[in-house]
């Protein structure tokens, strides 16, 4: 790395150490200064200030962390129409793009690329569905 | 945007086993399951909230025979490729994968061997009780994520193919649910896999920061021109830290052992064999292809870091197989200490050049088919009828007479594992071992390699001896396996091995051939 290069993350440095030093003078201030009255009800844990039921350590059931995983791939799916969708003429076009018209030939490659991606999507969601993953039962 | 078809045509092997991988899996998925409830071998009404769905035992057998057909007809597109390749690499995707002979070369081991361990699988998951249907699917992925790493031309193509690859391996790891053991290696492998895999990731933005491609062809050329930055060197070092954990090999060997040994059989030698070839040949192509300039300074140049690698897993993998009463985990260190032969060649190749890649990846496939074959046996052998492993050195106990054939079989893969003419392992390190030579400044690696060689012949006579001469125990193993496929399975891999030892010379023309 050459020496302009370090220099440009000089302003990354500075906020950094701001935030360091910045959250250091707060918390230690409020330790200073603040008075500190401490009674049973204030050390006691609490869950949105009612009193805390049961124990913490509940078994989930696993189906939830299946539902999870099932997320990911489907919201994974969808975050990648969005650039897909935002590039869609230039990958259609075989010539320059200029203010949304294609001067040059206009080809399926775009919508090709896409349909291979979704029909392995597909697939994954008829496998799903075989192994039984999306029902709760 | 253009599109080339002639990159699909290029890159056929990989789509094949694409779409082969998918056909698998809804093969697997549309064909019939019953529903078994919660507790085992309840077998409950549809209706019932707690049933889930399993094949019926056997019913998925049939897959194994379509997945052999799928990966011969990868290597039969494989052959015509090398048969219709220019005779310089051709570079397809923008950049992203390159076509050469050296990478059809590994493809073809893998796929080869992967298609001689498969074939032990449909038996053993029987025997085992933990039959499972994307078994083969999970193959025919981790194969696609081999040859992405093995034709990488780009950072991003190498982290790719390693995570496919690896993908595949930590569920069929896993697979034998009902083992406690398979858990934990399947846990302890993909613990270490993902953190490594986050050391890989931090290795190519620090090489891209510095050289602001991904491109290997770029990163050769400006690490050439310009020199490297000390970024540069803590980069690729990470990188060359994610494949040494990837490899097994000491220090970053600690998951080996138990992950091979926990691993269901097939799913070990899978591993030993295609994993470990697709991974060194993504190391040949990213340390000899890109950066041939970095291996020899005297204290940062790779071919110094690896002979210590080498070293270390050579002595280490050696002496911890020695004491082992385990045949699977002694394999397992052998495998190890492999790893460091290996690293013997890679080390060679920084210093001898060209000529030592020839004998790399005879080593290579050589030792890719050994593994498959003593694993078939193992496979075959350490089974009893409750489904449990019978792998200690005692079961196998008089072997030799209660079943000729598995003690024959598994005595030439342990030959040949050791180094013994007449078979593929003693031309292995014969021709690595002479092509390492060519460097005087090597001969300390090799009087090392020497000498774990003949440490490690005493383990593996020790299970020859255990299988001849030591008086069966009380209760021996069973054989409960009755298997065609398998028998065939591991008798074609141990004649390959037997075929490479008296006639080495057609590969080693085949291997002299596969250039970058």
């Amino acid at each position: 790395m050459s020496v302009e290069q370090a220099t440009d993350y000089g302003p990354t440095l500075v906020a950094i150490l701001f935030g360091i030093a910045f959250s250091c003078v707060f918390l230690g201030l409020a330790m200073f200064l603040g008075p500190k009255r401490e009674n049973a009800e204030k050390l006691s844990p609490f869950e949105c200030g009612s009193e805390p039921i049961g124990s913490p350590r509940v078994r989930f059931s696993v189906k939830f962390y299946q539902v999870a995983l099932l997320f990911l791939i489907f919201d994974i799916e969808a975050a990648f129409l969005y650039p897909w969708a935002a590039i869609f003429r230039r990958l259609s076009c075989l010539g320059t793009v200029i203010g949304g018209e294609c001067l040059g030939t206009v080809t399926a490659f775009g919508f090709v690329e896409m349909l291979v991606f979704m029909s392995t999507l597909v697939v994954a969601l008829a496998y799903v569905w075989r192994k039984r993953a999306i029902g709760w039962g | 945007m253009t599109f080339d078809t002639s990159d699909l045509v290029a890159s056929l092997p990989l789509l094949f086993l694409t779409v082969a991988g998918i056909v698998l899996l809804l093969l697997d998925a549309f064909s019939r399951v019953v529903l078994v409830g919660r507790e085992h071998h309840l077998k409950l009404p549809a209706e019932t909230s707690e049933a889930v769905a399993v094949p019926p035992p056997g019913s998925r057998n049939y897959l194994m025979p379509v997945t052999l057909l799928f990966l011969l007809g990868a290597l039969a597109i494989i052959v015509w490729q090398v048969g219709t390749l220019p005779e310089t690499s051709v570079t397809i995707y923008r950049g992203m994968l390159v076509v050469d002979r050296f990478g059809l070369f590994v493809i073809g081991v893998c796929v080869a061997a992967a298609a001689l361990g498969i074939v032990s699988a449909p038996a053993y998951m029987r025997a085992h009780k933990m039959e499972f249907g994307e078994f083969y699917a999970l193959v025919v992925f981790a194969l696609c994520g081999m040859i992405i790493l093995v034709q990488a031309a780009d950072l991003v193509s190498v982290f790719l193919g390693i995570e496919t690859m690896s993908l595949g391996a930590y569920v069929l790891t896993g697979s034998w649910r009902r083992s406690a053991r398979s858990s934990e290696a399947a846990m302890k492998y993909f613990l270490v896999g993902a953190f490594v895999s986050g050391l890989l990731v931090y290795g190519i933005a620090l090489i891209y920061g510095v050289t602001e491609t991904t491109s290997l062809i770029d990163i050769k050329r400006i690490a050439m021109s310009r020199g490297a930055a000390p970024l540069f060197y803590i980069g690729w070092m990470l990188l060359l830290v994610g494949f040494a954990f990837k490899l097994g090999v000491v220090p970053f060997h600690m998951w080996a052992p138990d992950t091979y040994d926990g691993a269901p059989t097939p799913v070990s030698g899978f591993m030993m064999s295609c994993i470990k070839a697709a991974g060194f040949a993504g190391l040949i192509r990213l340390l000899q292809g890109t950066l041939p300039m970095l291996a020899r300074d005297p204290f940062t140049g790779w071919t110094f870091v690896l002979s210590w690698l080498a070293v270390l897993s050579m002595s280490l993998g050696n002496l911890a197989a020695i004491k082992q009463d385990n045949i699977k985990r002694m394999l397992a260190y052998s495998s190890i200490s492999h790893a460091g032969y290996l690293m013997v060649g890679v080390v060679a190749l920084g210093t001898v050049g060209d000529a030592a890649r020839g004998p790399l990846l005879f080593y290579l496939a050589s030792y890719a088919l050994t593994v498959v074959a003593s694993m078939g046996v193992v496979s075959w052998v350490g089974c009893d009828e409750r489904g449990e492993e019978r792998v200690r050195l005692s079961d196998w106990a008089g072997l030799g007479k209660r079943e000729p054939m598995a003690a024959l079989l598994m005595t030439i893969a342990l030959l040949s594992l050791g180094g013994f003419p007449p078979t593929a392992g003693f031309f292995g390190k014969f021709y690595l071992f002479q092509a390492a030579l060519g460097e005087s400044k090597l001969l300390w690696l090799i009087l090392v390699a020497i000498a774990n060689s003949l440490v490690s012949v005493y383990y593996y006579l020790r299970v020859i001896t255990a299988m001849y001469f030591r008086e069966p125990a009380p209760n021996p193993a069973t054989l409960p396996i009755q298997s065609t496929a398998m028998k065939v399975g591991v008798l074609v891999s141990t004649l390959l091995v037997l075929a490479m030892g008296m006639f080495p010379g057609w590969l080693s023309a085949l291997c002299a051939a596969a250039k970058f």
